[in-house]
């Protein structure tokens, strides 16, 4: 046992004598451990042992399996109520727990209550992280609006901002306007109501031209849908273009999901604008659902080209034409992408006119030799592939998957058993198939193919 | 310098490891390797029979560390998923980690923060269970002396504490 208990990185510095002093090798092995185990200046020296202090963030962990393990009992805030109380540092982690996340209620006298409150609660402010806002009629009152602005000034540390869009959507960018929103990472728009009329979307793709100068923002979504008021003024005057505020939205991912009608001008003018904004040079994830105006979005895909994962879904795609021109408009210039997968919705089961499933057959071979190399795993469904004759070329299309080791498709389409044979003898080992049992006959859908001649081409290919 | 040791099985799978009071615990590497602190210094250092300093730990809360690093060594690594929200949802402390943890406050708080220090994720919790039991259905100033803490309220601040709860529990 040592004489006395100094502390290690004392009894260290006053070890190295001339006579043992220790080999450069041994010294800076030495320094690295020290470095390694966190020495620090004497501040860092642990705590007495008379009196163990719990760092906050230690603090923080004992109140979150407190709050865990009664979960069930009573709500945060009673639960919390006494721990509040203990000191300031102890209230500061119970508003972190209480109030990170904030919903602004639609109810108007609610609403100006809870901002007043806030605003009277310095501590609160610098707790939220998350902040939803409903921008409804409600906001038309001044005072409410600009209690509300007053109190997004206060949340300095405001990391998620939900803007939940009812009538009157020019207060979206009024509430944007006012505020820097520098800390901001992610910002979501929800179409809620259903009412988005011209009005709205110009305010929607200009509160998102707000956001250009935010600095940490990594992900926007625009949710909801877009119905068109035919009789409105906006639509009757012809005011369907959208001036694509300036400035570049630098975000790494995006969510578009908006519902409208695939034949109107609304949808498709606030589909370009707010693409349009989208800065191609970060843009790294990007989904689209549900969103009709196809022509609108596809004319910007070749222009994400640092795309790492794409996935598209929605009702009625692909009416106008077959898959494979969709996917030549795009697929040579996303070299990056890694991830990608279409699917066909079908809401409601309509296959009308309007969401017609493809009729052109489409070559398996011609879609694998517009696959881009970094392609890791593709999911395409409605994909109908050609007969036996439309294959030729497989095997020598998966020798552009450089960098996959073997190459996955899934496909959910009609295939003929005619083409089996052609499957075979190219050594497709695995298929996974869904059968159903109609009135006339057996359907057979193939969900999946997997060749074993991906992995030797790519074996081939490596220098 | 004493050295004391759980397992001596061969210096090579043994590893050493000097306290804040200059003591060395010569333990096995498998018992070491459940501190992901210790495991990492061990990965960038490389092989060596220097002991590894750990300032912040002193001889008598390492050893009772150790015990439970012992008794743990066969546990299976904790997946990364499972290192945040998720491990928490394992509520129940095992009989023999609740018959460990069965010490005075001082060396309780002191277990914790060498589990943290240490980076042992299992211990840790361990501890903080055990200091989560104890806080239910303790009034503010009972909480205080537990985590000898000064109250550092003044009584218009503390009832402006309680009217946030209020509001958060009515929101």
């Amino acid at each position: 046992m040592p004489a006395t208990a100094a502390p290690a990185q004392n009894a260290f510095h006053d070890q190295p004598s001339l006579s043992n002093a220790p080999s450069e090798e041994e010294t800076s092995r030495e320094e690295d451990l020290l470095l390694l185990a966190g020495t620090g200046p004497a501040d860092d020296a642990p705590q007495a042992p008379h009196s163990p202090h719990l760092p906050p963030e230690l603090v923080r962990l004992i109140l979150d399996h407190y709050l865990f393990q009664n979960r069930h009992k009573a709500s945060k805030a009673t639960l919390l109520a006494s721990v509040a109380r203990v000191c300031h540092a102890w209230a500061e982690i119970v508003r972190s727990h209480l109030w990170a996340t904030v919903g602004i209620p639609e109810d108007l006298q609610k609403q100006e209550k809870l901002v007043e409150f806030l605003n009277a609660s310095s501590g609160i402010c610098a707790a939220v992280r998350a902040l939803s806002i409903p921008v409804s009629e409600g906001y038309q009152a001044s005072a409410a609006e600009t209690s509300l602005i007053r109190f997004i000034h206060a949340c300095t540390g405001l990391r998620e901002l939900d803007l939940v869009d009812g009538y009157g959507g020019q207060r979206l960018a009024a509430v944007l306007a006012s505020h820097d929103l520098t800390s901001l990472q992610t910002f979501s728009v929800r179409l809620k109501h259903g009412w988005g009329v011209y009005t709205d979307s110009v305010a929607v793709a200009h509160a998102i031209a707000r956001l250009a100068k935010s600095e940490h923002l990594e992900n926007v979504s625009v949710k909801g849908s877009v119905r068109e008021r035919h009789r409105s003024k906006s639509v009757r005057n012809g005011l369907t273009t959208f001036d694509v505020p300036e400035g570049r939205l630098g975000i790494s991912e995006f969510y578009f999901s908006l519902r409208g009608e695939p034949h109107g001008k609304v949808l498709p003018a606030m589909t370009r604008a707010i693409f349009g904004m989208l800065d191609p040079s970060t843009l790294r994830h990007l989904r689209i659902y549900d969103n009709k105006s196809q022509d609108a979005y596809f004319a910007f895909l070749p222009t994400f080209t640092q795309l790492r994962s794409l996935d598209i879904m929605s009702d009625g795609l692909f009416y106008l034409e077959t898959i494979h021109t969709r996917l030549m408009t795009f697929f040579p210039a996303l070299q990056q992408l890694a991830h990608f997968s279409l699917t066909r919705t079908n809401r409601g089961g309509s296959r009308g006119d309007a969401h017609t499933y493809p009729t052109a057959s489409v070559p398996l071979s011609s879609f694998l030799d517009v696959l881009p190399p970094s392609l890791l795993d593709c999911r395409i469904e409605d994909l109908k592939f050609a007969t036996e004759k439309s294959f030729p070329r497989l095997p020598s299309s998966l020798r552009s998957t450089k960098n996959a080791s073997s190459v996955q498709v899934w496909i959910d389409s009609s295939l003929s058993v005619k083409d089996l044979p052609f499957l075979l003898r190219h050594r497709i080992f695995r298929l996974v198939f869904l059968a159903a049992l109609s009135t006339t006959s057996i359907l057979y859908r193939l969900r999946a193919f997997e060749t074993a001649d991906a992995a030797k081409l790519v074996e081939q290919a490596r220098p | 310098m004493s050295a004391r040791g759980e397992a001596e099985q061969g210096s090579e799978t043994n590893v050493t490891l000097q306290t804040s009071d200059d003591e060395q615990f010569k333990v096995d590497r498998d018992v070491a390797n459940r501190s992901v602190l210790i495991r990492n210094m061990l990965e960038d250092v490389g092989e060596s029979e220097q002991a590894i300093p750990l300032p912040n730990v002193s001889a008598n809360v390492l050893k009772k560390v150790l015990e439970w690093c012992e008794h743990h060594k066969k546990d299976p690594e904790p997946l990364a998923e499972d290192l945040d929200d998720n491990r928490r949802k394992t509520t129940e402390i095992s009989d023999w980690d609740a018959k460990f943890i069965q010490v005075d406050q001082e060396m309780l708080f002191e277990i914790i923060l060498a589990a943290n220090y240490l980076d042992i994720k299992p211990l840790l919790d361990v501890g903080c269970k055990t200091v989560a039991n104890m806080i239910k259905g303790k009034q503010p100033e009972e909480i205080r002396k537990l985590f000898n803490i000064v109250n550092d309220f003044t009584p218009e601040e503390e009832a402006q504490i309680k009217k946030e709860n209020e509001w958060a529990e009515d929101r």
